[in-house]
């Protein structure tokens, strides 16, 4: 099976105002494959992620499923296929669990039957189904942030430091939902900040600095490329 | 009561869409007269209040729909533009409907079976009052309704937390946007097309329904629908109130009570969002 | 700024020479203008430099006018002046300390109602003598310093607002130059930097507040004379209104934007309201306008070409 090229950035710069943050980042993801992305804090992560959804100020070319979506409003990249899950969650706390999925279902217009697709892949959810979601705990509250971005049944996951703050048993806990949700042929491109989280979960990686990406190979070689350049994580 | 249709407009605005209007007391006062020039201009057959008040609504909220629209176009800029822009066209407003339909100051006939007072415990109270009462308390249960137990309401809400993740999952918040802004609109240009009912119909209005309006949206808590409601009657009572005893002060009490409230509790009795 | 230097010196030498120029009704309007550009940048330091849109200066600038009429009745012009100073020296100090620590807009919500509140107060105050506003006595001859000055006189009374409002705009700029001014717009970009820092940011905020209200108020003490019968409505919304427009015509982020603006404002209210009685809608076109195209005003705009690139 020929492997198709799902997301690709071309030399793609991103602003901040007038602060250059990404200065010409190159990179590939084909389908079905898990990309990570690694990088120190203020490398330009979350900025790569944005810059793919459109919600910043970006030049270069960023292709998805072939279609450069560079000038599409952030509402419409979702809708082609893209599901996001932002660092620090960004739940809508005051809201419950359930009202949080439904504001994506109609976001993404699916119907009734992703609700119980996502509390079978995250079961402790069904039971707080009613609760606000910022009671939820840590790795509660990254179920339902993933389970959200998922109900638009995408194709591409961005992930931006999804472990954050969670113990190591959560991590596993989330880890196994990944390979599910892979099985089903779903992409991830996920961002973290060092190596040893991203090693269960991906194939291949790139790696991130100062806007620009110096690396993109096996995990394992990312961490002795890493620990060369003093990549201190 | 009347009070309570543009406040509540108001803060719907306000608080999801977190744009301030200026212009919407204009709005209230452009309904009032257009329900007012309508019923004067129209050939009888179509001489009904009700359908001077449904037109009135659909033109006033159109205009805020190009007012919305036109603080998009604003872009990521101060609040104070939007201020700015928004007096800007209440000024207008202002001045396109001196210029237009003069100084007003007349009545809008009420319809014969809403004339006529009514006993309720040894006092008369006008029917059109009781009226005014139903559709502002009718209004506030519309709204409620929308926004807790609708699919769109749902969304204003959450947009109204996080804007921009509501983009990330795929919702055209400007279209919500418009909607909600739209609607906020709209109730209070039922308000302005009654109000010609039970107050005259000037150009000036618009400068005392905005402040008022602002008050009691300050009051009641910025993101409450009730706290508007509450806050509404309360404004109304203390205006009575002051008149009563000491009516020089009357104006001057409302907004006493608004800087007391912004220094002790600046997000309101019952607000939730902080600005 | 410094290639400007020859308009300003000829803006100068034109308004010093005024009433040898131009027919009487120019050089009132003239003196409007100055009055006014007081006010606004008076405003301006609360808006432009502190960052926050304050509504209700229209009061302090009233205030003033109101005190000086009202005071003229009993005692000489200088210490009518001086009450008028206090009054709204009061009342800006007043407002201040209690809006210091809003957010802005809430500073705005609250020196709206602040503003009208006083204005409904004043209206009430003056509508016991029975009549709509309050006209101003006119100046008596008197003795300061064992100089002899009539003030009473049109042409005098237009010398000394010139000199007292160059002295006062030259105080305000110098006091925008200062570490003061710059502790300002400190606290314009980051309020919570300049805590960090170890000012105590609240009484700086209440400082500016205070100091731009007693200079709104001298303004207004100044402005009554002129025009001799003053309505109320300068205190009130309408008037605040005015203000903030002069501050954005002009641009609020330079120092002789408001000066700029209320220039404008004057002469277009002037000219206009000649063609038009509506001329309200043009202005409302106008601020339109200048809130899309030239969101820095003209000043802005002008010292945006300037710049060297």
């Amino acid at each position: 099976m020929v492997s198709e090229e799902i997301l690709g950035l071309e030399e793609v710069k991103a602003f901040y105002n007038h602060t250059e943050i990404l200065r010409g980042i190159t990179l590939s993801v084909m389908r079905r494959e898990s990309v990570g992305l690694m990088g120190r804090i203020g490398a330009g992560k979350t900025t790569t992620l944005k810059s793919i959804l459109g919600l910043l100020r970006t030049s270069g070319s960023i292709k998805f499923k072939g279609k450069e979506i560079t000038r599409i409003p952030t509402f419409r990249i979702a809708n082609m296929g893209i599901g996001y899950v932002p660092e620090g969650r960004k739940l809508y706390g005051e809201l419950n669990v359930n009202e949080n999925l439904e504001i994506a279902m109609a976001g993404a217009h699916s119907d009734k039957e992703v609700l119980s697709i996502a509390y079978d892949l995250f079961p402790e959810l069904k039971d707080k189904k009613f609760n606000k979601a910022k009671l939820l705990s840590g790795g509660e509250r990254q179920m339902l942030s993933i389970a959200r971005a998922l109900v638009g049944k995408p194709e591409l996951l961005l992930m931006d430091e999804p472990y954050e703050g969670l113990a190591v048993p959560i991590i596993r806990r989330l880890n196994q939902s990944f390979h599910e949700i892979r099985k089903g042929g779903l992409t991830i491109f996920v961002t973290w900040a060092s190596i040893k989280g991203l090693e269960s979960i991906a194939d291949r990686i790139y790696i991130i600095d100062r806007g620009r990406i110096i690396f993109n190979g096996g995990v394992q070689e990312g961490r002795s490329f890493a620990s060369i350049n003093n990549l201190i994580l | 009561m009347l009070l309570f249709l543009v406040a509540s407009g108001l803060t719907i605005i306000l608080s999801t869409l977190r744009k301030i209007n200026f212009a919407h007391g204009s709005l209230f006062m452009l309904a009032s007269f257009f329900a007012f020039e309508f019923l004067r201009l129209v050939p009888p057959t179509l001489r009904s209040i009700w359908l001077a008040i449904i037109v009135a609504t659909l033109v006033v909220g159109a205009v805020g729909a190009f007012i919305e629209r036109s603080l998009h176009f604003l872009g990521e800029r101060e609040k104070v533009y939007e201020i700015l822009l928004t007096y800007a066209y209440a000024l207008i407003i202002y001045e396109a409907v001196h210029m237009l339909f003069g100084s007003g100051g007349k009545f809008i006939k009420t319809p014969s079976y809403l004339a006529g007072r009514v006993n309720i415990f040894s006092t008369t109270f006008p029917v059109i009052g009781f009226f005014i009462i139903v559709v502002g308390v009718s209004a506030y249960v519309g709204l409620w309704f929308f926004i807790y137990k609708t699919r769109i309401g749902l969304l204003a809400r959450g947009i109204s937390f996080d804007e921009e993740t509501a983009r990330t999952l795929g919702i055209n918040t400007n279209r919500v946007f418009l909607f909600v802004f739209f609607l906020g609109c709209a109730v209070t240009a039922v308000g302005g097309g009654i109000s010609g009912m039970w107050i005259p119909v000037t150009p000036y209005m618009w400068e005392l329904a905005l402040l008022q309006a602002f008050c009691i949206v300050i009051i009641g808590g910025i993101g409450s629908l009730g706290g508007a409601f509450i806050g509404s009657i309360g404004v109304g009572q203390l205006t009575s109130f002051s008149i009563m005893i000491e009516p020089r002060i009357s104006m001057v009490m409302i907004f006493i009570v608004t800087a007391i409230v912004l220094l002790v509790r600046p997000q309101g009795i019952f607000g939730r969002e902080i600005l | 700024m410094k290639k400007l230097i020859p308009v300003y010196l000829v803006a100068a030498i034109l308004i010093f020479t005024a009433p040898f120029l131009f027919e009487h009704h120019l050089v009132y309007i003239i003196s409007l203008f100055l009055c006014y550009s007081i006010f606004a940048l008076a405003l301006n330091l609360v808006l432009g430099y502190m960052g926050k849109l304050s509504f209700g200066h229209g009061a302090f600038f009233g205030l003033g006018a109101f005190s000086l009429a009202y005071l003229l009745e009993f005692v000489p012009f200088p210490l009518a002046l001086l009450g008028s100073i206090a009054v709204s020296s009061f009342f800006a100090g007043l407002v201040g300390l209690v809006c210091a620590r809003l957010k802005s807009i809430y500073f705005a919500m609250f020196t709206l109602a602040a503003g009208e509140a006083i204005y409904f107060v004043v209206l009430q105050l003056v509508s016991i003598r029975g009549l709509y506003g309050l006209s101003v006595p006119t100046l008596e001859p008197m003795k300061i310093f064992g100089l002899k000055m009539n003030l009473g006189s049109f042409n005098n009374y237009y010398f000394f607002i010139v000199i007292t409002l160059f002295v006062l705009t030259w105080t305000m700029y110098t006091i925008t130059r200062s570490s003061f001014g710059n502790m300002i717009k400190a606290i314009r970009e980051n309020v919570d930097r300049v805590e960090f820092i170890g000012v105590n940011e609240r009484r700086l905020q209440w400082a500016n507040f205070l100091i731009s209200g007693v200079f709104a108020g001298i303004a207004g003490a100044l402005y009554a004379p002129l025009v001799g019968y003053l309505a109320p409505e300068i205190i009130g919304f309408a008037g605040s209104a005015e203000g903030v427009i002069m501050v954005i015509l002009g641009g609020p982020n330079t120092f002789v934007g408001p000066i700029v603006g209320a220039f404008l404002l004057v002469f277009i209210k002037e000219y206009l309201s000649i063609l038009t009685e509506h001329w309200l809608f043009f202005l409302g076109i106008v601020l339109l306008i200048i809130v899309y195209v030239l969101p820095g005003g003209v000043a802005g705009y002008v010292s945006d070409k300037l710049k060297p690139r």
